[in-house]
């Protein structure tokens, strides 16, 4: 994938962010509102960009969770948009 | 201060929905004054409806009144001129109120779009999608605002027959009337034009900073 679109992506960060705990992957497919190779393309990319981490948890299921690099990306996106909407002028 | 309270997860995520909430207050303050604004310019065009409405009808039967009888007949005939003059500002009337009807039901999707995002966003309460339409809301209305702006170009025509009624009132002298009018009309058309064109130039940066800014934000992860 060459360039993601950022809504997607936001939306991606969002259902992690406020979920609070890692998820498993249909989970976050499914809110995510993507058919299932576009959610992967999306996955491989968060992962690859250090935005997200796979891990295990105890019953060896795989979830994925944010990084704290995700979780900073998640409060620059929030806090450029409050600014750009801030800074609107007429 | 704003990373160190962001590194506990709660105030975090309470901090994140604050900022949220801004955008979502921010977007229905913009959202209002754009339907007000579209709002006044279905009015200003109603409004000059009916006055081309009333012109034509009362020019063109001043016009049949002269050829037929002679400027002597209307003179003395005041109080039919005045009748019919009022019947023709009903008509007016009638049609600046068809015209707002009928501009009313032209659906806006710039707009309603927007209230859709906003709707959404204050009934997710944390939901998946609030940043994605925190973010379309802040790119729509980026979006909107220099259309709206130009939209504003009938006030100087407004101007200008505000200007020629006055002076038939107060000179009553048609061919210095129609200069008055036409001159106020050219005037407030250029300086209009002058601070439209201002104005939407820089909208239009604002526009091309945010495309910049997405891009940046996308190199940066």
């Amino acid at each position: 994938m060459e360039r993601p679109d950022l809504y997607v992506l936001a939306r991606f960060l969002d259902i992690i962010y406020r979920t609070g705990s890692p998820m498993k992957r249909t989970n976050i497919q499914m809110l995510l509102g993507v058919n299932y190779p576009r959610f992967i393309e999306y996955l491989d990319w968060m992962v690859d960009h250090g935005l997200v981490l796979e891990v295990l948890d105890e019953e060896k299921t795989e979830r994925i969770t944010l990084t704290p690099k995700g979780i900073d990306a998640y409060h620059r996106l929030v806090d450029w948009i409050k600014e750009t909407i801030e800074g609107v002028k007429l | 201060m704003e990373k160190s309270s962001r590194d506990n997860g709660t105030t975090a995520l309470s901090d994140v929905s604050a900022a949220l909430d801004s955008v979502v207050n921010i977007s229905e303050r913009w959202l209002a004054f754009l339907r007000r604004r579209l709002d006044r310019v279905r009015i200003i065009s109603s409004v000059l409806t009916g006055l081309i409405t009333w012109s034509i009808i009362a020019g063109a039967t001043v016009g049949l009144l002269i050829i037929t009888y002679t400027p002597y007949y209307i003179i003395h005939n005041q109080a039919l001129m005045l009748i019919l003059f009022g019947i023709y500002a009903v008509a007016g009337a009638f049609s600046g109120m068809a015209c707002y009807i009928i501009i009313s039901r032209k659906r806006t999707p710039d707009l309603d779009e927007l209230a859709i995002l906003i709707a959404e966003m204050k009934d997710s309460n944390g939901g998946v999608k609030l940043t994605a339409n925190a973010l379309a809301a802040a790119e729509k209305i980026i979006e909107i605002l220099p259309r709206t702006i130009r939209k504003r170009n009938q006030d100087a025509i407004l101007f200008g027959v505000a200007a020629f009624i006055l002076s038939v009132i107060v000179v009553h002298l048609l061919p210095l009337d129609i200069i008055v009018g036409v001159g106020v009309w050219f005037y407030f058309k250029h300086e209009l034009d002058k601070s439209y064109a201002k104005g939407v130039s820089r909208l239009e940066g604002e526009k091309k900073l945010f495309e910049k800014k997405k891009k940046e934000f996308m190199d940066s992860l």
